[in-house]
């Protein structure tokens, strides 16, 4: 009987070691990387207020007949110091968190009465600043038309009275602990009248 | 004869007593092992007790790798835990700037730089290791996180790679006027119209690495969301302070955010999207009279739209 009973023991010990070898798991886990964190520096003391487009101030036709290309970004209203060159991006954005990035742009609100003929043209930097005379991707029709493809370092993307609400991208999946130097020119089309005119532009990263 | 036979049973109902005590002590071992496979709600662990053993890292590296200890507990102490003493940022600084140590200092307006973490509270003994659990995923219970965690930057995956740089290696041409980031970015919860149908979540937000400003913000939901859930969002308007030359403390803000499916919310799958926006205009007149050049709203120039913030919300019926 006693027998019996250690048979049975001895039985339920050996099943319980094949227990636990089968459950032995491991917890698996996909983590979704969520550390999401950016950071915008500008050059000289450009800042996201401090950004002119003045048009005595442009490489080409530099009066004050509202009518002006190649205009690289001032650090006044006055003019006369730019934020950008061959050397210096105005705007780098770097990816500080732990997903890449897509990096937008748009205005805030339509061009509305004279501003409708503002043109704002943003290209990639070289890594080293804007390419020749700060004007290194700038072209005169900008060939980034698609609202998905990113600017380079020698194509750029218009903003106008057309487009100048809707997302463009500049940047597509900027690595995280990478950064991307986006350069600017602020054209006149004709028309516009003496004074400033200010209106918003909104940099959006939405990850990728 | 008789009384050897009760012997023989004696000395084998011993025996038997023998093998059942070792098969509790088993079936006890095995059923402690399942429990801790679960997950438990976030645990402060106590100090752990000195090793004596030598870590296997260089002094000045700053990435710990877990094949640097024999011993991973040392690892989960290690790997996140704020090594200030060993950054040697003003030394890489000078370096990079090729200027005297001693004009560092005065290129960073800081007396020294201890001075950079210097409004920061003390960093807890066990601080690696909820930080390390927050990273892994393995826990995201936030709520009984406090600020002597999240306000230290190490707290938040990739500030030693990405943070420490604009100490040690800066650029006097460039300056950092905006950014921001948010941890855990993130999120997901199941709802049920027949259970629970709210959900509680925390998030940490804070100023982006190297921001030299005061950046207003205002966080809303979605008008998506607001359709499907009623949403409280606490705090909602606040002013995101520098990270730099020094860490303020009002760098992080622990938001917490509260909602509930709307009875008549269909199941489904709902992306619970937050976004930054200006803040209402007597705060940033305050904000803006305050801190004069240094006042941005953080909306204006960099807004995460798909989004700072993102729950992941199944309503099941």
């Amino acid at each position: 009987m006693n027998k019996n009973i250690l048979i049975g023991l001895i039985t339920v010990f050996f099943a319980l070691m094949v227990y636990a070898a089968v459950e032995n798991n491991t917890t698996m886990t996909w983590v979704v990387p969520s550390n999401v964190s950016h950071t915008l520096t500008y050059a000289g003391a450009c800042s996201t207020s401090d950004f002119y487009f003045v048009e005595d101030q442009c490489t080409l036709d530099s009066d004050v007949d509202g009518n002006g290309s190649q205009c690289l970004p001032q650090t006044t209203s006055a003019g006369g110091t730019t934020c950008q060159d061959a050397s210096t991006a105005a705007i780098t954005i770097t990816n500080n968190g732990n997903v890449p990035i897509n990096v937008d742009g748009n205005f805030t609100a339509d061009f509305a009465g004279v501003d409708v003929n503002i043109v704002l043209k943003v290209w990639m930097g070289t890594g080293a600043g804007c390419g020749t005379n700060g004007l290194g991707g700038y072209e005169q029709n900008c060939s980034v038309t698609a609202a998905g493809n990113p600017v380079t370092q020698t194509t750029c993307r218009n903003y106008n009275s057309t487009n100048e609400i809707t997302a463009g991208r500049l940047v597509s999946a900027l690595p995280t602990n990478d950064t991307n130097q986006m350069c600017f020119s602020g054209d006149f089309n004709g028309g516009m009248s003496q004074g400033s005119h200010a209106v918003t532009f909104m940099t959006s990263s939405p990850a990728s | 004869m008789a009384e050897a036979g009760k012997k023989e049973s004696f000395t084998s109902n011993k025996f038997l007593g023998g093998i059942i005590v070792v098969l509790a002590v088993i079936v006890i071992f095995f059923a402690f092992n399942q429990e801790n496979i679960s997950t438990n709600p976030l645990v402060v662990l106590p100090e752990a007790e000195e090793t004596g053993l030598t870590p296997i890292y260089e002094k000045n590296q700053v990435e710990i790798t877990p094949s640097s200890y024999a011993v991973r507990q040392q690892y989960f102490e290690e790997a996140f835990k704020p090594k200030r003493d060993e950054y040697d940022l003003f030394e890489k600084a000078a370096a990079r700037l090729q200027i005297p140590l001693e004009y560092v200092p005065e290129y960073f307006a800081l007396n020294s730089e201890k001075d950079i973490f210097n409004e920061l509270p003390p960093v807890p003994n066990d601080f690696s290791e909820v930080a390390y659990l927050l990273a892994t995923g393995r826990n995201y219970a936030l709520g009984p996180i406090t600020e002597e965690y999240f306000l230290q930057p190490e707290f938040y995956p990739n500030f030693k790679e990405n943070g420490l740089k604009y100490w040690s290696e800066p650029d006097p041409k460039y300056w950092a006027t905006n950014g921001y980031g948010s941890y855990p970015a993130e999120q997901f919860d199941v709802l049920s119209q027949s259970g629970r149908t709210e959900f509680y979540s925390v998030v940490f937000f804070y100023t982006g690495y190297g921001v030299q400003t005061y950046q207003g913000a205002h966080l809303i939901p979605t008008s998506n969301t607001l359709k499907y859930f009623d949403v409280d969002i606490s705090p909602d308007t606040f002013l995101l302070t520098p990270t730099f030359p020094k860490f303020s403390k009002d760098w992080v803000y622990k938001i917490t955010i509260q909602g509930k499916v709307k009875p008549d919310t269909p199941a489904g799958e709902y992306t619970i999207g937050f976004l930054i926006v200006d803040p209402p205009i007597e705060k940033r007149n305050e904000w803006a009279g305050e801190y004069r050049n240094l006042y941005f709203n953080a909306a204006t120039v960099i807004s995460p739209s798909n989004f700072p913030i993102t729950f992941n919300i199944t309503v099941e019926e």
